[in-house]
């Protein structure tokens, strides 16, 4: 029978436990309110991005369309912007991303395509190195940046421009978890090279409009594609961290939960062994005082 | 007055959604006014100042630094890649984006980014003098 004094200090460790995952559930749900903020924030900017877009490109003849929006013609060379989390403990959101990163590359290269990887965020790169390790390009590391601004989705996009300007892919998928509440996050792949020009799921259908253009379509275009692909990993972005911060809520949720069955039932197994002890010690008494 | 929808935004956030009389816009190829039935256009935006007076008469100033404006009959959305109330912009940060832009333009690698960058560097210098001028 295990002493009363181990009983004791399991029984504070779990207590001490379940006050970090309280307290880690509480700075979770604050940090997600803010996310959804900004995510709320960054929505106007794209959709009338997309808009524009649309617009301009049912204007442009797709001979003289630019290769960020018509392609290169093959879809030989894939490459993949894995968007995760820098963290652990927010249940299976990260492996969850890299899951439907791995099976897509997977059957690419099953059919003999080849596949490259951006990993951006610590822990999809932690799980993917383990199985395409030479097929990574690089690692980016958000660790250091405490709110996501444009400035870093403009880097990730200006790095995934120059690959493409280098010839070194033809299809560019983005992969991030798309929020839809505290406990459904949906991992997304999102083609943004070459660009997807149908209209957001939900906007309306954008009315054909003849627009003049200053200076010509091709010019717009040319300043507006890598701008658009910039936006997609913004938003990509925030709406990853609206999902981390949802998908630890809830997995902390359920942890303080745990952790408190476990206290109630070591508690009873405790006060059942005290209980024991103090029967043992008076039959020992009683029994002596018999003999007697 | 008639009146029409104006936006104002940039990645991180909406700065102004209302009805409005008119607007200045910085065009590529020139300032214009923007007022209610304009003709439907789409143009890239210079560095300058956006000024647009409201249904009561009142005006309000910002600086877009590049973008895009997209001008239908009934409204107009300013996508700027950065912008700031006018109030908040001084020489000073001109200057410092001035300096940015340079370093940019001695790292560039080819003929097409050297280009751009010199031009948006007469486009800073321009919107500084006007600034200046205040």
């Amino acid at each position: 029978m295990p002493s009363l004094k181990s009983l004791r200090t399991r029984i504070a460790s779990v207590k001490a436990t379940q006050k970090i995952t309280k307290a880690m559930q509480m700075v979770a749900a604050a940090k997600l309110r803010r996310a959804q903020m900004a995510a709320e924030a960054a929505r106007p900017y794209a959709t009338s991005m997309q808009r524009v877009l649309t617009n301009l490109v049912s204007g442009v003849p797709s001979s003289s369309a630019p290769p960020l929006l018509a392609g290169t013609g093959s879809d030989n060379r894939h490459l993949f912007v894995v968007c995760t989390a820098e963290r652990g403990l927010c249940g299976a959101f990260n492996s969850s991303i890299a899951r439907l990163a791995r099976d897509r590359a997977n059957a690419l290269i099953a059919e003999g395509k080849s596949v490259k990887f951006i990993c951006v965020g610590k822990k999809g790169y932690d799980i993917l190195r383990r199985l395409f390790e030479k097929d990574i390009l690089e690692h980016i590391d958000l660790r250091g940046v405490k709110q996501i601004g444009f400035g870093n989705a403009q880097s990730i996009a200006d790095k995934v421009i120059a690959r493409f300007n280098n010839g070194e892919f033809d299809v560019a998928t983005l992969f991030y978890a798309r929020f839809r509440s505290v406990i459904q996050q949906i991992p997304t792949a999102q083609r943004i090279v070459p660009a997807e020009t149908t209209p957001a799921e939900g906007a309306e259908a954008p009315a054909a409009q003849f627009y003049e253009f200053e200076p010509d379509e091709g010019e717009i275009l040319n300043s507006l594609l890598p701008r658009n692909i910039a936006v997609q990993i913004y938003r990509a972005l925030l709406e990853n961290v609206a999902s981390e911060m949802g998908a630890k809520m809830s997995a902390m949720d359920s942890a303080t939960r745990n952790a408190g069955e476990m206290i109630k039932k070591q508690t009873i197994f405790y006060n059942r062994t005290r209980q024991a002890m103090i029967t043992k010690e008076l039959i020992e008494i009683i029994s002596g005082a018999e003999a007697l | 007055m008639a009146t029409f929808h104006f936006e104002l935004v940039s990645p991180d956030q909406l700065l102004f959604s209302a009805e409005v009389e008119s607007v200045v816009v910085p065009g590529i190829e020139g300032e214009f006014t923007m007022l209610p039935d304009h003709a439907p256009l789409v143009t890239s935006l210079r560095n300058g100042g956006v000024i647009l007076v409201n249904g009561d008469h009142s005006t309000k100033e910002f600086a877009v630094f590049g973008g895009v404006a997209e001008v239908t009959n009934t409204s107009l959305t300013i996508l700027a890649e950065r912008t700031t109330p006018m109030k908040e912009v001084t020489t000073e940060g001109l200057e410092k984006d001035l300096l940015t832009t340079q370093t940019y333009l001695e790292a560039a690698h080819n003929e097409e980014e050297r280009r751009i960058l010199v031009e948006k560097i007469a486009q800073l210098r321009e919107f500084k003098n006007i600034v200046a001028s205040r």
